[in-house]
């Protein structure tokens, strides 16, 4: 094989992987036409393209049969279906994303403290009424809140790197430092509620897409738009730093920067996310090792691999309880089902893949 | 310190027909109250191979992450052409010194061809080219290693994992290489290959290379200037012929020895204390 060869060869094995992006794309696409008539009000499942159809071009419902099924299809579940497309795919690309950067397969959103920070935070403005920026709408408030709270793991960590050296594995013991932090904090404010506000606060703990609405839509969007786009900027720089930070160095990069700016990032974005669902754990940690099984481990695929399967997975897990017991949270079956799956797939995997 | 955003940065850039120029002005590493090495004074300014040896733990690999800005010396600088190191952006240091570490981490692995593409960022940045692709195919095919292309590199064995990190810093193309004990994990052949071929590199790319080698004779045989360190300092810099002697290896090892001389050479052979040299 000559040179010229083996370039054409590099090419067409580094692009092979794309065809399964098509398929989790296209598995999205049916659990998302199908979870469109799951509720409890017996909608047919061409019959909940025809409200949508109605609907967009304007015929009005002509009973109040008509009047509901309308509002379940297209008010409640086409942005349920949405909220949990772009949840699962935030997460699970902060997931990838820092577990590359920390060079820890137990890296993510959730064990680096951001999530229950900004848990935490969405709490605090909620139950306590306190905002840390006030003179903005309260849903801005909550964010702005979860952010703040979310990005206190990443400050603690950049604090001490003001004076010490603070390795990946730190990063990763300070972030699960915090998680437990957060939530005795959590714990506190909710031994001192009311029953209603611990019914809250526990679905909040768990995780769940239930009471997405149209007007959350723009923000879980621009979340993981932002998410994505950035996170694909530095792709190749998260590759090498995933080598070794002296490595990165001599190539040019800056290990300690590049993963404060990450981490900001996916604060903000898992800060969004939160703030709508709630924390939803597994998915940032778990469908990132599902990626890496069909797509590698480098960011090129691995950043919308993991965003299709993390999609995928909080998807089909909220169309099963829609279908079978529609007051249970996303989080408990997540984990219920997505677990054996999980092992299953590391049960199969070549030796050593990661 | 660890966190340099707000500081000024240097730019710095070397023309391809500019000769580089280390200097070590009175640089001293501690870490926390231990001393590893202080004020040494050295200049390097020659495309040549250059082999630093010493007893472990003297500070060998100390003082290339103190040129290569991985570490920050607790005293005195590295200047390259005149700058210091320490106010040039990690970026402009990439386009011109390259580094191939002793370890690698190995979390989530990647293809051989896929890590040595990395030596190419510093030049190609966001955008992989077709030249890039086509040096890193010839320094595979360099090395000899361009079976191994599409292999992962955690099923490589401990060698050939050694000569794809070397594969990536000669792909970077720098103008000074550092290397840290690169043939630590090769059979003779192979040793004798790489040293070689780092020579060759030296020479034909006009590139300053230094070595860390535990190897005396490799080193003699193919240095082309070797620094011995010993007790927190250099103790002796100059060609193979002139460093290299029973004095010297006893003084710095603590082992008695007897230097031939092998076509031109030196030649160390070892003499336990029992044996009369």
């Amino acid at each position: 094989m000559n040179t010229d060869e083996r370039i054409a060869d590099y090419k067409r094995k580094e692009n092979e992987p794309k065809a399964y992006i098509g398929v989790f794309l296209l598995a999205i696409f049916l659990v998302f036409l199908l979870s469109l008539s799951a509720s409890e009000m017996q909608i047919g499942f061409f019959e909940s393209f025809s409200i949508i159809y109605n609907h967009l071009i304007g015929v009005e419902p002509t009973n109040y049969h008509e009047m509901i099924i309308d509002r379940v299809v297209v008010e409640q579940n086409i942005p349920r279906a949405i909220g949990a497309i772009c949840a699962g795919a935030v997460l699970a690309i902060g997931g990838a994303v820092l577990q590359n950067l920390i060079r820890n397969p137990l890296a993510d959103p959730y064990t680096l403290g951001i999530s229950s920070g900004a848990l935490f935070g969405m709490i605090v403005s909620v139950v306590l009424g306190i905002s840390v920026i006030p003179f903005v709408d309260q849903m801005d408030g909550r964010i702005v809140n979860a952010f703040l709270f979310a990005l206190i793991p990443t400050a603690i960590i950049v604090f001490l790197s003001s004076f010490k050296k603070v390795s990946p594995t730190m990063m990763i013991l300070i972030g699960i430092a915090m998680m437990y932090v957060f939530n005795a904090f959590n714990t506190i404010i909710k031994y001192t509620s009311d029953d209603e506000t611990i019914s809250q606060i526990y679905l909040w703990t768990i995780g769940s897409v239930a009471g997405m609405s149209w007007g959350a839509l723009p923000k879980l969007l621009f979340a993981l738009i932002l998410i994505y786009l950035a996170m694909y900027y530095i792709r190749r720089e998260i590759d090498i730093v995933a080598q070794g930070d002296a490595g990165a160095m001599t190539l040019g990069i800056n290990p300690y920067k590049l993963r404060i700016i990450a981490l900001v990032i996916v604060s903000f974005a898992t800060a969004i996310i939160v703030c709508y669902t709630g924390t939803i754990g597994f998915v940032g940690l778990v469908a990132p090792h599902i990626a890496r099984h069909y797509f590698g481990s480098k960011c090129r695929l691995l950043i919308p691999g993991s965003a299709v399967i993390g999609a995928l997975m909080v998807l089909i897990s909220d169309y099963i309880i829609r279908i079978l017991a529609p007051s249970l949270p996303v989080g408990v079956v997540l984990a219920l089902v997505c677990s054996p799956i999980f092992i299953i797939i590391l049960v199969r995997m070549k030796k050593n893949e990661w | 310190m660890q966190i340099d955003i707000l500081q000024k940065k240097t730019p710095l850039s070397v023309e391809e027909d500019e000769n580089i120029e280390l200097k070590l002005d009175d640089l001293s590493f501690a870490y926390g109250d231990v001393p590893i090495f202080k004020d040494i004074q050295m200049t390097l300014n020659e495309p040549k191979l250059i082999s630093i040896i010493g007893p472990n733990g003297v500070g060998k690999s100390t003082l290339i992450h103190c040129i290569n800005k991985i570490l920050s010396p607790t005293g005195g600088c590295v200047m390259v052409n005149g700058i210091d190191n320490r106010t040039v952006s990690y970026k402009d240091m990439a386009k011109i010194m390259g580094y191939v570490p002793y370890t690698t981490t190995n979390t989530f692995p990647i293809s051989v061809t896929d890590a040595v593409l990395m030596g190419r960022h510093p030049h190609s940045g966001r955008n992989t080219t077709d030249e890039d692709l086509r040096i890193v195919f010839e320094t595979l095919e360099l090395l000899e290693i361009e079976d191994l292309a599409n292999r992962p590199l955690n099923e490589l064995s401990a060698g050939q994992l050694q000569k794809v990190v070397l594969a990536k810093g000669i792909a970077q193309q720098p103008r000074v290489l550092l290397l840290d004990e690169p043939t630590s994990n090769l059979d003779i052949k192979h040793q004798v290959n790489v040293t070689r071929l780092l020579k060759t590199v030296s020479e034909e790319r006009k590139m300053m290379v230094i070595m860390i080698c535990h190897d005396l004779n490799i080193a003699a045989k193919y240095s082309d200037s070797i620094i011995i360190m010993h007790d927190g300092g250099i103790y002796s810099v100059g060609a193979p012929s002139d460093v290299i002697t029973p004095e010297n290896i006893e003084t710095v090892y603590g082992v008695k020895c007897k230097v031939i001389d092998d076509l031109g050479k030196p030649h160390i052979i070892l003499r336990d204390d029992l044996e009369t040299c």
